[in-house]
């Protein structure tokens, strides 16, 4: 038990209270000096810095000489809640903690291009110290209307099924959604390669939330290998991270890739992925006895997303004209896409991919759903040249899905529905895309055009693939500067066009007369 | 959501009871009646807190006279103040001067007073002869 303090007098503290008062109405900065009341799972309470502002960075002394950074979270009337960016372990109750009258930032510039950094923009690659001259604030107020413009130019994945259906313009925010293991991340993955294989100038982000360590080791491995690091950074944050570091993440990034945005260049930023964020925000929550809601998810976590989606923009010509795309991603559970988390970010975004793991077992790669995937800004984006040929695609392919279910109950069909299932088929077949292939404009434009004017509808199905590749093949090397002009992303004209049909047919010819007896 | 005055009172008292750096509580208090806006209430907490030490065998009380009151007149306030609490562990007795007393003492102690100066016998003097008049 500790001894009263005999000493102690109220009238003396009566007066050094009085004095206290005078003094701090005098030099308000002595508020920004606090104390450690309770510390532990990430989490500080911090006594008397009631003059901290929300997501002010704060110092806190710990044990030996260093000093640990913390922001304020959430802030009481006369105590704070800060989260540690750090070892919680080196502070302990009791220790001063100080304001610095600065909120979060990170380094931001093309010094980062190139590496993997941890939400305070750290190096985490072993490739030394990040030299950028320049730092910006992890939470930025979105642009306003007046500073917007209407997404006209195209992003393309090099997807084709995306690039024809879904089609994604510079400042536009996609969601990718769907099960685990439906190749969310490959899109993103693959969309990121054809910045660099199209030669867009585009710079990618890709931040890392919570995943294991071990595929985000693989994935920035890839990226080497195929040469995008040089236009990417990536935020990693893996699952052994502390809640605070995860829940930054996606912060951090956008303030990375605002920084070209905002300097009339084209930045796209992959948030891999928004659920796991979601749930480090809960944790991080929880700690801080925040008033769980839906779910156990804190009431405003509807606005952690908006805030962080709404910074990706077209900037209008007067702001100079940058771009930051967002491509976040969710994980839902069983499909479940009316779930709290998805149902927000669906209702933030401009559009969604939706994964389905069916078509995924199908071997329908990507899997994409064509009926439940939209995008609702993108077709002012598309380029000519795919939109030509990818009018009725959608449709085709919507109608192919119910008649081919319908179809396995019937024995005898229409010869109109056989040919509208067979023609699905084709198409399903041709929108197989592999990993790591994204292609070129002209590429998706002969495939398309081959498609939909029923050249390989004569094809047999196991045989499409071949035809394809075949048709690609003819037509880059016998056709080199048709196939330059194609890629410009004008509609070509009639005589290009038909040039390609005659090849295309002529190619479907050969497959038809090997298949003649097997029928 | 304010805190009551009498709980604020509590944690102070405890503080007190158990801590030796007053600067650092005074501070803290300090703070916390400036950003509640609650300066003017520091008297009336500060007499709750004596009130709630007094209740730990506490007992501080100020004795206010119009002249400097020696040696033995601190005595017997002190005895008087073991009369009131009889189980004080420590008694601390602060001397205030205020000539408008006239004469004799006035004893504030915790949860009441007694008034023993001569603006006192007046004033009752006077009420009691206004209330016969
Ligand atoms: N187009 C494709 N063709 C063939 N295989 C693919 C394709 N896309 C993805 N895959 C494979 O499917 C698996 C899952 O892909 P991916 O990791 O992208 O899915 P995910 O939805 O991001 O998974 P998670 O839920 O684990 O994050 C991987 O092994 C990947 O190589
Ligand atoms: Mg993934």
């Amino acid at each position: 038990m500790t001894q009263p303090a005999i000493d102690v007098s109220i009238k003396e503290l009566s007066d050094d209270i009085r004095s206290a008062i005078a003094e701090l109405k005098v030099r308000p900065e002595i508020e920004s000096t606090g104390v450690v009341t309770r510390i532990g799972d990430g989490v500080a309470w911090i006594y008397g810095l009631t003059s901290c502002g929300y997501n002010e960075m704060l110092t806190i002394e710990g044990t030996g000489d260093e000093h640990i950074t913390a922001f304020a979270f959430n802030l009481g009337e006369d105590e704070i809640g800060a989260v540690i960016l750090g070892d919680d372990t080196a502070i302990k109750a009791g220790a001063t903690a100080r304001l610095t009258g600065k909120v979060l930032e990170v380094p931001v510039g093309p010094e980062l291009v190139g590496r993997v950094v941890n939400p305070l923009g750290q190096p985490l690659d072993g490739k030394g110290a990040i030299k950028a001259s320049e730092t910006d604030r992890v939470e930025k107020v979105a642009p306003g209307v007046l500073d917007r413009k209407g997404v006209h130019e195209p992003l393309m994945t090099g997807i084709t099924a995306i690039d024809a259906m879904v089609p994604i313009g510079r400042g536009q925010r996609e969601l990718l959604i769907g099960d685990r293991q439906t190749g969310k991340t490959a899109i993103a993955v693959d969309t990121m390669i054809n910045q660099h294989r199209q030669n867009t100038g585009v710079i990618n982000i890709y931040v890392a939330v919570g995943q294991k360590l071990s595929k985000v080791a693989r994935l920035i491995e890839r990226l080497k290998r195929e040469g995008v690091m040089d236009q990417t950074i990536v935020v990693a944050t893996s699952a052994s991270d502390p809640a605070s570091m995860q829940y930054l993440a996606p912060y951090a990034g956008a303030t990375m890739g605002e920084y070209f945005r905002d300097r009339g260049q084209h930045a796209l930023i992959i948030y891999d992925d928004l659920s796991k964020h979601a749930a480090a925000y809960r944790q991080m929550s929880l700690l801080l006895r925040r008033p769980p809601g839906r779910e156990a998810f804190p009431g405003d976590v509807f606005y952690l997303h908006s805030r962080l989606l709404e910074r990706a923009v077209k900037l209008s010509d007067e702001k100079g004209a940058g771009s930051l795309t967002a491509l976040p991603i969710i994980e839902t559970q069983a499909g479940d896409i009316s779930a709290y988390i998805p149902t927000n970010v669906i209702s933030i975004t401009d559009g969604q991919i939706f994964m389905e793991t069916n078509l995924f077992y199908q071997g329908i790669r990507p899997a994409i759903s064509v009926g439940l995937s939209v995008s609702r800004v993108g077709g002012n984006a598309q380029t000519k040249a795919v939109k030509s040929v990818a009018k009725s695609l959608r449709i085709n392919l919507a109608q192919f899905r119910e008649l081919a279910a319908f179809s396995q109950f019937s024995t005898d069909l229409d010869p109109e529905t056989r040919h509208r299932i067979e023609r699905g088929q084709r198409l399903t077949e041709l929108l197989k895309q592999p990993q790591y292939t994204p292609y070129s404009v002209w590429q998706m434009y002969a495939i398309l055009l081959a498609a939909t004017e029923g050249c390989f509808d004569t094809v047999p199905l196991d045989k499409i693939k071949t035809a394809e590749a075949n048709l690609l093949r003819e037509l880059k090397h016998d056709h080199p500067k048709d196939m330059e002009k194609v890629n410009t992303g004008d509609e070509p004209d009639d005589k290009l066009r038909e040039k390609i049909v005659k090849i295309a047919h002529k190619i479907a010819e050969s497959y038809r007369s090997e298949d003649k007896e097997t029928k | 959501m304010k805190q009551s005055r009498h709980l604020l009172a509590q944690a102070v008292a405890d503080k007190t009871l158990h801590i030796k750096d007053m600067k650092q509580l005074s501070r803290e208090v300090a703070a916390y009646l400036l950003h509640e806006g609650l300066v003017d209430e520091l008297d009336s907490l500060l007499r709750d807190v004596i009130a709630i030490r007094a209740e730990h065998g506490l007992v501080e009380a100020e004795a206010v006279s119009a002249h400097q009151l020696s040696d033995a007149d601190l005595n017997d306030v002190r005895a008087i103040l073991k009369e009131y609490y009889p189980h004080a562990k420590q008694v601390t007795v602060h001397q205030r001067l205020d000539a408008n007393l006239v004469g004799g003492i006035k004893l504030v102690m915790p949860h009441q007073q007694l008034d023993e100066s001569v603006r006192a016998s007046i004033s009752k003097f006077k009420s009691l002869t206004a209330e016969r008049a």
